[in-house]
């Protein structure tokens, strides 16, 4: 047993030794430990320990860099503060890797130096991954994804039935009987793609989009095989795992003729698949990668949908989702179709690439045993939402609506959550 | 050339050597197969100016004057070098003019030595500079012994990181204002040359990595579309 641990260790450090491109080599030596990222992680606001310190994350990973790949770390450990790839180390890297960082990258853009914090949380994520050390909640998510093809495993008859009976409440919503959820079906122009807890928990956002499409007359199928934007492989760090996900929604594109793929409304989905995706499979995509808020804003600016900002009233405000806003460019879109559907918005503050992850981003709401310190950081959130006055928060992520769900009964927001669909289809 | 010197030359092309090979492996940039949203360059330069100012990063504009005086002690540093590479250089650096100074007689004298006056003020006011400078060094260093967060952080290196600079732009101070001593300058070139031998162990060669930090912050939310120069927002 000792011996499959060292083992797995060594397989650790070869992994790291693998991967120390100029990015990597950068991130690791650039920290000067000046502290002053703390005041930038909900973590280290709400918890007040230097062990959730942005700069104490990427030192568990540097320390190691630096007792194997440095000079001084080889000859003077203690010179540098390096670490051993001991137990100790890597319970320390468990517990704070996966268990108090988001990956939000909010303390990126304030740090001193610059250094990228997030993807060094994700190398040492890795590293965990090749010891077999990540959580079980989260690798049972990733497991669910690769074996079933949707992290929640729900089979293709079930989804099938979900979307039969959304088919029937479209029709009578939209009081047209021959309006379907298209599946399975070819030549079409678009393929959408879902986060797995809308069949599963949140069906109406389904029917929503499907209402949108209806009324903006697009082309499009969902596929019954492959429908999952979510990729937690991303987030365990399991590249290969990640790889599989993104290629089954190129492929299934490809399969029914469809140029573009729609990513649902799921941050991390949308940001694996648009910028991390096309890097695991070594090459540029044969189709093109529109997220679901830059099209719907695009039906707007067209012409194609035409909401009425008059059906709603109450005040709303956006939450940002970190992976969608800070990290994959999508900023104003969001803005711009709150503002046609809505005619009272509020900013929150900060907000856009500035803003404070909900909490349940980087794997945080697949793994349960970490909970209580989610819903702890989740209160800055919930102070944000609260100083706007807002009943209805927007967010175009599932993941950040099941956290904003929880943090508004832990916190007794009294507010609604939607998605950008849910709202254009309120508003039309 | 004395043996202060010769030690010196040496630190620096160990030093210059080291840095020259982190550059090396930091050209080559892993290929990113992504479509771009926005434009790298103009993220990089966003990188490299509006988003290191106080108005932008909450490490400047929450830590104030931390943030001040970490800008203070890196000119500071800055200057501490080039001040050291001159001296290295021109024998007679930045002394008054004595009338014997001549190219091809051993010694070499800077240009500005040929005005007594402007050379006096000179040197005092890299003095008084480089004293304020050492002092932000210090400040820094006790804010590292004593902040508890920091200390925590804080492993051997980042102390004698600080104390070598601090104590390098002090030794410049000093012979800013005591030229003529026999001890300030060796005194100055053995600290230079003990900084310039440990600047490759340990976290000073971020003067490396910083830049490449920067670039590589600009470019991923450059190419994202996130950071634009444009972006009135910004």
């Amino acid at each position: 047993m000792q011996e499959d641990l060292t083992e797995r260790k060594q397989k650790a450090l070869d992994f790291l030794n693998s991967h120390l491109n100029a990015k990597l080599i950068t991130a690791l030596n650039s920290c000067v430990h000046c502290g002053l990222c703390g005041t930038s992680c909900q973590y280290y606001i709400a918890l007040k320990e230097e062990k959730y310190m942005p700069a104490a994350k990427v030192d568990l990973v540097a320390g190691i860099y630096r007792r194997y790949h440095t000079f001084a770390g080889k000859v003077f450990p203690k010179l540098t503060g390096t670490h051993e790839l001991d137990d100790e180390t890597i319970d320390k890297m468990v517990d704070t890797l996966f268990g108090a960082c988001t990956m939000c990258g909010r303390c990126v853009a304030h740090c001193s130096v610059g250094v990228d914090i997030p993807f060094v949380v994700r190398t040492g994520r890795m590293m965990l991954q090749q010891m077999g050390l990540v959580p079980k909640s989260i690798q049972s998510t990733v497991d669910a994804a690769l074996n079933t093809g949707n992290n929640m495993a729900i089979s293709k008859q079930d989804f099938i039935d979900t979307i039969t009976w959304l088919n029937d409440d479209l029709q009578y919503e939209v009081n047209d009987d021959n309006a379907t959820i298209p599946l399975n079906q070819s030549g079409v122009k678009m393929l959408y793609t879902v986060n797995p807890r809308e069949p599963k928990f949140f069906p109406l956002s389904i029917s929503a989009i499907a209402k949108v499409f209806y009324l903006a007359k697009e082309s499009w199928t969902l596929s019954t095989d492959y429908y999952d934007i979510t990729n937690y492989a991303y987030f365990v760090g399991d590249e290969e795992g990640a790889r599989v996900i993104t290629e089954r929604l190129v492929n299934e594109a490809i399969k029914y003729g469809a140029d573009t793929i729609i990513l649902g409304e799921c941050g991390h989905g949308s940001r694996a698949m648009r910028w991390e995706g096309p890097n695991w499979m070594k090459e540029k995509y044969p189709v093109k990668t529109i997220t679901a808020v830059e099209l719907l804003a695009q039906y707007i600016r067209d012409g194609r949908i035409k909401p009425d900002k008059t059906k709603i009233t109450d005040l709303v405000t956006i939450h940002d989702p970190c992976n969608l806003v800070r990290n994959g460019g999508v900023i104003e879109e969001q803005r711009y179709i709150v503002n046609a559907c809505c005619s009272n918005f509020v900013e929150m503050n900060p907000n856009r690439e500035d803003n404070f992850c909900c909490g349940g981003g980087g794997g945080q709401l697949a793994m349960s045993e970490y909970n209580e310190r989610r819903m702890k950081i989740g209160k800055i959130k919930a102070d944000q939402i609260r100083a706007t006055g807002a009943k209805i928060v927007v967010t175009p992520c599932h993941n950040c609506v099941d956290q904003l769900n929880s943090i508004n009964l832990e916190y007794k927001l009294g507010v609604t959550i939607k998605t950008i669909a849910e709202i254009v289809a309120d508003a039309l | 050339m004395t043996i202060f010197h010769w030690l010196l030359i040496a630190a620096l092309v160990f030093c210059f050597v080291s840095c020259l090979r982190w550059f090396l492996k930091l050209i080559k940039q892993p290929k990113d197969y992504a479509d771009p949203k926005g434009s790298v360059a103009d993220g990089v330069t966003f990188s490299c100016t509006k988003a290191m100012l106080p108005t932008h990063k909450e490490s400047a504009y929450l830590h104030l004057p931390t943030y001040i005086a970490g800008i203070i002690y890196h000119i500071g540093t800055f200057t501490s070098i080039i001040l050291l590479l001159l001296q290295l250089i021109f024998t007679n650096f930045m002394l008054p003019y004595t009338g014997n100074c001549e190219m091809g007689d051993g010694t070499s004298c800077f240009i500005f030595s040929s005005n007594w006056t402007f050379v006096v003020y000179l040197r005092l006011f890299f003095a008084v500079a480089l004293a304020v400078s050492s002092l932000c060094g210090v400040a820094i260093l006790i804010k590292r012994f004593t902040n508890k967060e920091l200390k925590a952080l804080s492993n051997i290196d980042d102390y004698l990181s600080n104390i070598f600079v601090t104590l390098f732009q002090m030794f410049s101070a000093i012979v800013m204002v005591a030229p003529y001593s026999t001890w300030t300058q060796p005194a100055l070139f053995i600290m230079g040359t003990i900084l310039f031998i440990y600047m490759p162990l340990g976290k000073l060669r971020h003067v490396i990595y910083f830049l490449s930090a920067r670039y590589q912050l600009g470019a991923f939310y450059g190419k994202r579309g996130v950071w634009s120069m444009k972006n009135k927002k910004h």
